[in-house]
Parts: C-alpha cells; structure tokens; sequence
C-alpha cells in the first residue's frame, strides 16, 4: 500500500505518491543546495518547478493520475543531476581559485556600490563593521571618504560571475593572516592607483554610460542614504538609551516601593492616591511606546525595509498611549 | 583530467552563443530553446538551461514576459535585447575567429 500525497508544483495540482513525493523532494533540495551560490538563486529554482509541472501535467493527462517513481526518475533524466545542472566549476579548480582570495565588489547586498561588502569578504569581517567605520570616516573627515569611496567603487571590479563571487569570499580568514592580507590589500591597491591609466578609467566612465549628470545624481543619492543611516542611526541610539532608562527607573520604583518609604519622597506621586504598580505601568507606556515608535522608525531608515511594523500593531499603541496619556494627566492634575 | 568536464567545458562557452543565435530570429519560450539546442545536439540535460537563461536575463542580454499557455502552466517567453543583439554579433566574429584556427590547426598536425 502506499501514501498519496496532493502537491502545488508552479500553481498546479498534482497527486504523487509517497515515493515519488520523496525523491521529488530530494532531488528539488539537491538542486537548491548546488545553487546556494548562484546569483538569481530562487529563479532558477522556480523556472525549474514550472519545467517539472510541465512534464507532470503531459504523463498525468487522466483525472486523478498519481505521479509514480518511474515518472520522476524520468524527470530528473530529462533535467539532469544537480552536478550536471550547477554551472560552478569542477571542485578541484574552485579550491584552486579560493586560495588566491581577490577584491571585488559584492553588488548582491550592496547599499550603494558594494564596496563596503566586497572589503568585508576581503578581510573576512561582517559588513557592518566597514560601514560602520566608513559613517564615522565619514562625519569626521568631512566628507574626504566620499571620495576615496568613489575612487575604490571605479577600482574594484564588480564580482559578477558564480566563480568570482566565490573568489571574493574565499577561504575563511584567521587572525594571523588577516595582518598579512590587509598589507596585501593596501599594496594592492597602491599599486592600482599608480598603474592606473587614467584615461582608460575616462573612457571606461563613458562606455559604462555614467556620463556626468548622472554621477552627480549617484552622489545624491549616496549622500541621502548615507544620511539616513546616520538618522537612523543616532535614532536607535537614542531611544535605546531612553528605554533602558525607563526600565531601571521603573526597577528603582519597584525597589523603592518594596522597602515601603512614603508615597510621598517620589516626585508626581505625591497628589494620587494610585498604587504604584499602575503609576510604573502609565509611565512604561507614556514614556515607552513614543521611543519605540522613534527606535522602529531608526530601525526603517537603517536597514531600509518599508514595513517594521503593521498598521493595527501602529494604531493599537497610538490608542494605548494617548489613554496612557489622559490618565496622566488626570492623576496628577 | 576528466574527459566529460572537459566536453562540458567547451560545449559551456559556446551554449551563450548559440542561445542568442537561436533568439536572434524569433522569440521562444525556455523549452523551445531548450529543444533547438537538444536537435543540434549541443545540450544534454535540460536543467543547464536554466541558470544560463537567468544568468543572460540577469545580464541585460535577454529579457521575459509570461503568456498563457493552454496545457500546464504559463511560459517564459524569452527575447533578445539591443545589448544582447550586440553581444551575438561580437560573439559572432570571435567564433568564426576560433572556427578558422582551429580548423587550420587541425589541418597541420
């Protein structure tokens, strides 16, 4: 006897018994795996699924058809195995390459010309860190890093193909050569400024179509988001300190009101007759919820995603604090 | 040295190549390129298709749209674009470059 299972493949229904489902799945985790490096990952994969529904849908032309083995085994001939399908190199010459670790700009996760990214896998350290140290370059050299930005975005190649990216990772770097390659680095790229051809980076500008204007535009548009995440930043920062603030305070009241000292020595206590714990609890929201809306938005402007938070999520503290609010009011008035 | 990387290697260079050529004349959805290449013998699996479509889509060479097809799911329906015609053309002459030295080389030995 056998299980059959129901399966979506590209928005198609097909059954498929508990086998072939098996394999199907293997097979489908295999080829995600041996794509887990190729750039346009998911839409292979999904170019894939719908080429597999295709074939599904000629042998299962009768109603209620179960996919067997047999027609997966099929399948899988007419697709190929994962090794056959990756377009990486063979092992022996990726290991050959990972060796020599290059520097490249890693456009996949960029925030304005993969720079920060490409140095990170460089040296082997998060992307964070570089930018991290560019923004604070940044606000204290006035403005002098844009440039050196600009000059490393012109000198450094883009990693485009699956084995450059794999060169621009490289090896995992300890801390005994990360001295060395930082040495490598700085010759390296002294020697790019020098032997630079300064007329061929010129022509190389027009080829690639960044004709002025549109230079000025990238510089714009780099600043913005350089701004941003310096706002964003210091938002975070802020409410931050702000909100660990509060929790000591509301630490020190729960502490204060535990060895029982008079209502009276705590400051805008003293005309209400409330407990304590509902005083901590207004305070938590009228002072928390306003931070937390300053902490999400920094959060929004640094790691640039639209939504953090939903709408009723929004609505519901904005309705809680304004209550939070006009009970203050009334308790200390 | 394996025989087979080495066949995959050459066939690999040439299969861009001959994805644009095939998409010069007329758009086709991902199979029918997949079935040209396979009569003229140039493909073994199918699956090698799809990373090379989406790496030259990716590249600005080819670009999609979707139709609806009337037996199974909707198709990709693959077309060349200006930078793309460029690129066969260049490709072009490099393999008839190619195409001449070889030939001659394998005439003398």
């Amino acid at each position: 006897m056998n299980t059959t299972f129901t399966i979506h493949l590209a928005h198609t229904l097909f059954h498929i018994d508990s086998d072939a489902y098996a394999l199907l799945k293997k097979y489908l985790n295999k080829l995600e795996k041996s794509f887990a490096q190729t750039e346009g990952k998911h839409e292979i994969l999904e170019d894939i699924e719908v080429r597999i529904a295709e074939l599904f849908s000629q042998y299962a032309i009768r109603d209620g058809y179960v996919i067997s083995e047999k027609n997966v085994n099929d399948v899988i001939e007419i697709l190929g195995a994962p090794e056959d399908i990756s377009e990486e190199e063979t092992s022996e010459e990726s290991t050959k390459s990972n060796a020599q670790k290059k520097l490249y700009r890693d456009t996949d996760e960029r925030i304005v010309g993969g720079v920060a990214g490409g140095l990170g896998h460089y040296f082997g350290i998060d992307r964070v860190w570089i930018r991290l140290i560019l923004i604070i370059l940044l606000l204290s050299s006035i403005g002098g890093i844009v440039f050196i930005y600009i000059l490393l975005w012109v000198l450094i190649p883009e990693a485009k193909t699956t084995s450059e990216k794999l060169r621009m990772r490289g090896e995992p770097v300890n801390i005994s050569n990360i001295e060395k390659k930082i040495k490598e680095g700085l010759n390296d790229v002294t020697q790019k400024v020098k032997n630079v051809d300064y007329s061929k980076v010129y022509d190389d500008f027009l080829k690639k179509n960044i004709k002025f204007s549109e230079m000025v535009e990238k510089l714009i548009l780099l600043l913005v988001s350089i701004a941003r995440k310096v706002i964003g930043f210091f938002m975070i920062l802020f409410s931050t300190i702000v909100l660990i603030g509060l929790l000591f305070s509301v630490a020190i009241f729960g502490f204060f009101s535990s060895i029982e000292i008079p209502h009276e020595i705590l400051f805008l206590t003293m005309n209400t007759n409330l407990p304590l714990w509902t005083f901590a609890l207004l305070l938590i929201f009228g002072v928390g919820i306003p931070f937390t809306f300053i902490f999400v938005l920094g959060l929004q402007l640094l790691t640039s995603k639209r939504k953090l938070m939903n709408n009723s999520t929004k609505y519901t503290l904005g309705v809680i604090w304004i209550i939070t609010l006009l009970l203050i009011s009334f308790t200390i008035a | 040295m394996n025989i087979e990387n080495t066949k995959a290697q050459m066939r690999k260079g040439v299969l861009e190549f001959c994805v644009l050529k095939t998409l010069s004349t007329k758009d086709k959805y991902s199979f029918e390129i997949i079935e040209t290449l396979k009569k003229s013998k140039m493909l073994v699996v199918e699956g090698t298709m799809y990373p090379l479509l989406t790496r030259l889509k990716n590249g600005g060479l080819l670009e999609y749209r979707w139709e609806e097809s009337t037996s199974g799911p909707p198709r990709k329906y693959y077309s060349i674009t200006e930078v793309g015609k460029k690129f066969l053309e260049e490709l072009h002459s490099t393999w008839s470059d190619l195409n001449k030295s070889v030939t001659a080389l394998t005439k003398k030995s």
